[in-house]
């Protein structure tokens, strides 16, 4: 029985040891998940739901970077209905960290609108009016995700592979546009001795707002003039297999040498690959594949309230 | 075979079927609870065999659908029959439930209107799918569908307005809900050889046979007012007389009224198939908790019932609100002369104004109720019409949001396949114009929303298409039973970066309607509601509109049915910084509204048929039966005892004359001494008296709207028809003060006799006494009752006469 419980006891501190001396500690925090970036929703009672004409209120807005990127500049614009509410400032301008490893929460702040309820007209007792609050702000999604570089896709080698190309599926990035795919394909160079590694990647639109050019977002929050080029619109910044191979993408706006995607139905595909291709007698290799997507935002949140006339 | 016939009997022998009757063509199956899939299934197994059509209707704003069904099945299936029905009650029930919405403005139809007629003519169309080679017989057997669905309509208005059905106390709660599903007629048209059928049909002929021999007399619109009592009618004449008019009046009401509906729809059809505006509606403020606007409410009568010898009496209640104007009101009474009394109110038609107590002007800041009371001195007996009628100012306001976004902008996202309105959480996608509660409705329309502005890109620089003009279109219409006599102000209020274009001649206009550009300033009353920097504000320029009378004849009235204003954006100023903005379009209107509303009451003729006859029909006990004429008393004895002493002037008349007063006091059931006493009081025994500037005349001072009423004839100052004049009316008056629990003495009929019914009612100012008996005016006794002063003093002489006649005869009187 002795014998038992030692032996049980040393399973026990190895087991414990084992726990401790393995990678190093806990997993790291990570932020890249998710499909939001900044969230909103109105404070409790605010705006009222019941104004009296002449009243001066709060229109509170409750807002939470809840994204994997810092928003820095952004906008948030009170929409009203100008006969109805008169706003002291209907725009303003807000910072908010993102989440990152060493803040599984996002920066959250208070944004207040003050507003002041015009008298009504004669024989108008109450008046239901909108309250809206748009936000635009410039966001990035960043992937990476390791993908098999299968020099053999033919199998005309009898090595054994080291790994084989595979799709990747992610529900997200910690942003509102997500890519949301990455299938992999391996092209024969045109040189025999090479092959072009290429992915196509679907990007969605994982938010219930509106991508826009990331350079004209800013219009979306006023009564600019936005073109259709413009909306739906995100930029690929940069797209790497590896730490060297940078891979071109597909298709590219008119003019400019950067990538773009149109989003149709909130999801497009581009198609990037590395065209220099990579000699093909060398062993499959696994690499991490490094996206990185920029766009605008924007997304509103609406109120109803009443406004009334103080009868008696 | 004519087509009924053959309507009928086309469900026979399909493939060689043998079932009985041949009424499966309507045989309408529809289950509440399988209505859908069954239909659907039957439709299909029918195929070709189109013998038996099914039809199914919808409820609830629901739509008719129609399958087929073997006319042998259908027959066999008893159910289809109840189905069909179940399916009119229900078609009825929306009706009901919706309160049976009706104008009494016959004119106007509304949405239950169309949907009667859309059943009527899914429902024929259906059920005489396959009858159509016949196009001449197939549009005749449409006639009674568009009959029953008339009728659907205009019958709950019709009994709405016919008091006697309301007479039998809140019938018209349990006749309109009841009776009139005429959907059940059909059912009774196609399928009467079966049972269920024959006992509905029956049911029904008895209740209608009731309401038509019933339900006409006392036509009125004021329904459930009135009562039909026991004795309201001594004889059938006077009752077929009321009944005769009443039909007339409800056939009048509807063939008016089906003829407005008809024409107005016509009119509106060809004003806008002929490139004239819409007619846009809008929806009263149903948030507003306040009903505002000005109401006569409540018309009743002061008394069961009237004769044509006293006052009459009416009260109503107005009431009125508004909320920041004053509103000030002038109060009429009416009622028509005789001869002019039409069958239809109308303006055009003389009226003899009534007394109205405690005021005809109302100046309303807010909220006020006030009882008020309409008074005739007399009415002609027979079924008479009394109106209220209130002019008064009001103000109806609609306002009209929608939303208006860069124009590039919106094809762009439209383009981007996105809705912006659903982007920007804006659920109000088909805006309609909001009007303050009132007489007027104010509809508004621009196009959908969201409105683009600015310019945009045809690709070509010198191709740019300005997109700045919008078409703003609004309906000024009356929804009230009353009339518009004046629109004194119309204020358009649209938002600041938007005009009204000028034409060529440098006017603004819309359409026919000459606007000014004015400014918060001329509109003072507003206030700091007006906002200039948010505003621009537009009056309408009343040019010639107004008649010589200064009032709006209907034709101008109906032209503010379609304004239409040309406007232009200027977008930066519209649009400001925001990426879709809403605005507010406002309409303000100041009128003038005559609003009517009548009652009829039917003046009981307090003539008694025929010399003597049904005269004393009631029976007097006691102390009252002194009042009646003593049969115990000789003939001789009677014309022994004289009011007149020898020597005293027209003693010789009262020889002359008393054997007619005791023959008429005999017919007339009436006393002998107090026909003499009054005769002694109000004459002296002179035939050429004459009272009350000429209005009295004879022996027995007979006013000559009594001489009228009471068929006296035309020389009845003359003592042969005075006293039996005057005894008729005595004994009318007795019968009366009898059936008002009034103590019957000679001073009391003497005071009835010269201050009419209402003096001999019991006072209520002092306990246990008539109102001729009252000193006093008022409950507090403060003010002196001075206007019964002359009753009281004739009754006290005529009772000091009676007594000495009495004790001429002694005992046995």
């Amino acid at each position: 029985m002795k014998n038992l419980t030692l032996i049980l006891l040393i399973i026990g501190l190895v087991s414990f040891s084992g726990c401790n001396s393995g990678t190093g500690g806990t997993p790291k925090y990570n932020p890249y998940t998710g499909s939001k970036g900044i969230t909103m929703s109105f404070a409790k009672n605010s705006p009222p739901q019941e104004i009296y004409e002449g009243q001066t209120f709060n229109v509170m807005v409750n807002a939470v970077n809840e994204g994997a990127e810092s928003v820095k500049n952004g906008k948030m614009l009170l929409g009203y209905e100008e006969g109805i509410i008169e706003p002291e400032q209907p725009d303003q301008s807000f910072d908010l960290y993102g989440r990152a490893e060493a803040r599984d929460k996002g920066e959250q702040k208070i944004i207040n609108f003050r507003a002041k309820a015009k008298k009504l007209d004669p024989q108008v007792e109450v008046m239901e009016t909108l309250m809206s609050v748009t936000t635009c702000y410039q966001y990035r999604t960043k992937f990476s995700g390791d993908v098999c570089v299968d020099t053999d896709p033919l199998k005309l080698r009898f090595a054994e592979k080291n790994c084989a190309a595979k799709d990747i599926s992610s529900s997200g990035q910690g942003a509102p546009v997500r890519i949301s795919k990455v299938e992999v394909e391996m092209i024969p160079h045109q040189d025999q001795g090479k092959i072009i590694p290429s992915f196509k990647i679907t990007i969605a639109n994982g938010g219930d707002g509106i991508v826009y050019n990331k350079d004209k977002i800013n219009q979306a929050c006023s009564a600019a003039e936005i073109s259709k080029d413009d909306i739906n619109t995100i930029y690929v910044k940069e797209a790497r297999l590896g730490q060297d191979y940078y891979l071109d993408c597909k298709p590219k706006r008119e003019g400019y040498d950067i990538a773009y995607v149109k989003l149709k139905e909130d999801e497009s595909v581009i198609r990037c690959s590395y065209e220099p291709g990579i000699d093909a007698n060398t062993a499959p290799f696994t690499a991490p594949l490094y996206l990185e997507l920029e766009y605008g935002y924007s997304q509103t949140i609406t109120q109803t309230a009443l406004v009334k006339k103080e009868v008696y | 075979m004519a087509f009924w016939d053959r309507f009928k009997k086309k469900g026979e022998n399909v493939e060689g079927a043998t079932f009985k009757a041949g009424y499966a063509a309507g045989r309408v199956a529809t289950g509440a609870s399988n209505a859908g899939s069954w239909v659907k299934s039957k439709y299909n197994e029918s195929g070709g065999a189109r013998s038996a059509v099914a039809g199914a209707a919808a409820v609830g704003g629901g739509m008719i659908l129609a399958g087929g069904r073997r006319a042998k099945e259908a027959v066999k299936d008893n159910y289809s029959v109840f189905f069909f029905m179940l399916l009119a009650l229900a078609m009825h029930m929306l009706d009901w439930g919706t309160g049976f919405q009706r104008s009494t403005n016959l004119a106007s139809v509304n949405w239950i209107f169309w949907l009667q007629i859309l059943f009527a003519i899914v429902a024929y169309a259906v059920l005489s799918f396959d009858l159509r080679d016949d196009w001449t017989n197939w549009i005749r057997g449409f006639i009674p569908f568009l009959i029953a669905a008339l009728v659907a309509y205009y019958l709950p208005l019709a009994t709405n307005m016919t008091p006697a059905i309301g007479s039998l106390q809140g019938m018209n709660i349990v006749l309109n809900p009841m009776i009139h599903p005429v959907w059940i007629y059909f059912g009774v048209i196609f399928f009467k050889e079966q049972g269920l059928a024959r006992a509905i049909l029956l049911c029904l002929i008895i209740l209608w046979s009731g309401y038509v021999l019933f339900g006409f007399v006392n036509e009125g619109n004021n329904f459930g007012k009135q009562m039909i009592k026991p004795g309201d009618y001594k004889n059938f004449v006077q009752f077929f007389v009321d009944w005769f008019d009443g039909a007339k009046r409800f056939i009048s009401i509807v063939t008016t009224g089906v003829y407005k509906g008809v024409s107005n729809a016509w009119n509106e059809t060809m004003y806008q198939a002929t490139g004239g505006d819409m007619y846009y509606t809008g929806q009263v403020d149903s948030k507003a908790k306040e009903k505002l606007g000005v109401y006569i409410q409540d018309l009743k009568l002061a008394s069961p019932q009237f004769y044509d010898d006293e006052p009459v009496s009416v009260w109503a209640t107005l009431e009125a609100r508004t909320l920041d104007k004053p509103i000030p009101i002038n109060v009429a009474c009416y009622t028509y002369d005789n001869k002019n009394k039409p069958l239809l109110m109308r303006d055009d038609i003389p009226k003899i104004s009534g007394k109205l107590t405690p005021t005809n002007y109302f100046y309303v800041f807010k909220e006020d109720q006030e009882d008020i009371e309409c008074f005739f001195d007399r009415l002609p007996s027979g079924m008479q019409t009394v109106g209220f009628k209130a002019d008064f100012e009001f103000q109806t306001e609609a306002y009209f949001r929608t939303y208006f976004m860069d124009v590039n902008t919106l094809r762009s996202y439209k383009t981007e396949n996105i809705d912006i309105l659903k982007q920007f959480g804006i659920t109000d996608t088909n805006p309609v114009a909001i009007y303050t509660n009132g007489p007027l409705m104010i509809g508004m329309q621009i196009k959908e929303p969201p409105v683009g502005i600015g310019e945009y890109r045809t690709g070509t620089s010198s191709g740019d298409i300005v997109a700045n003009k919008i078409s703003m279109r609004i309906t000024i219409d009356n929804m009230w039973e009353g009339k518009v006599k004046d629109i004194k102000r119309l204020i358009l209020m649209i938002p600041k970066g938007m005009n009204i274009i000028s034409d060529e001649s440098s006017q603004l206009k819309c359409g026919e309607f000459v606007f000014e550009e004015i400014g918060c300033g001329d509109v003072p009353e507003i206030g700091e509601r007006c906002d200039d920097s948010i505003n621009s504000i537009y009056r309408l320029k009343r040019g010639d509109m107004t008649n010589s009378s200064g009032t709006l004849s209907n034709t101008q009235i109906d032209k503010f049915k379609y304004i239409s204003c040309p406007i232009i954006v200027s977008p930066a100023s519209v649009l400001g910084n925001n990426p879709i903005t809403a605005k507010y379009f406002k309409v303000l209107v100041d009128y003038n509204y005559s609003l009517d509303k009548t009652i009829n009451i039917n003046i009981i003729s307090t003539q008694v048929g025929g010399t003597g006859s049904n005269i004393g029909t009631t029976q007097f006990t006691g102390e009252e039966a002194k009042m009646r004429f003593n049969n115990s008393i000789s003939d001789a004895t009677y014309l022994k005892i004289y009011t007149q002493k020898e020597g005293d002037a027209n003693r010789d008349v009262e020889t002359k004359y008393s054997k007619l007063v005791l023959d008429r006091s005999k017919q007339a059931e009436v006393s002998y001494f107090l026909v003499k006493s009054i005769i002694k009081v109000e004459s002296n025994w002179d035939p050429a008296a004459s009272g009350n500037g000429g209005d009295s005349l004879g022996l027995m001072q007979i006013k000559k709207d009594a001489a009228t009423s009471n068929s006296c004839g035309a020389n009845y100052d003359k003592p042969e028809l005075n006293i039996p004049c005057g005894t008729k009316v005595l004994s009318v008056l007795m019968n009366r003060m009898k059936s008002q629990s009034a103590p019957l003495n000679a001073k009391n009929i003497a005071a009835g006799y010269k201050g009419g019914i209402s003096a001999v009612v019991k006072s209520k100012n002092c306990d246990g006494k008539l109102n001729y008996e009252c000193e006093w005016d008022d409950s507090a006794h403060t003010v002196p009752n001075t206007g019964y002063a002359a009753t009281r003093e004739y009754a006290a002489a005529v009772e000091s006469q009676y007594n000495d006649l009495v004790s001429q005869i002694g005992a046995s009187a």
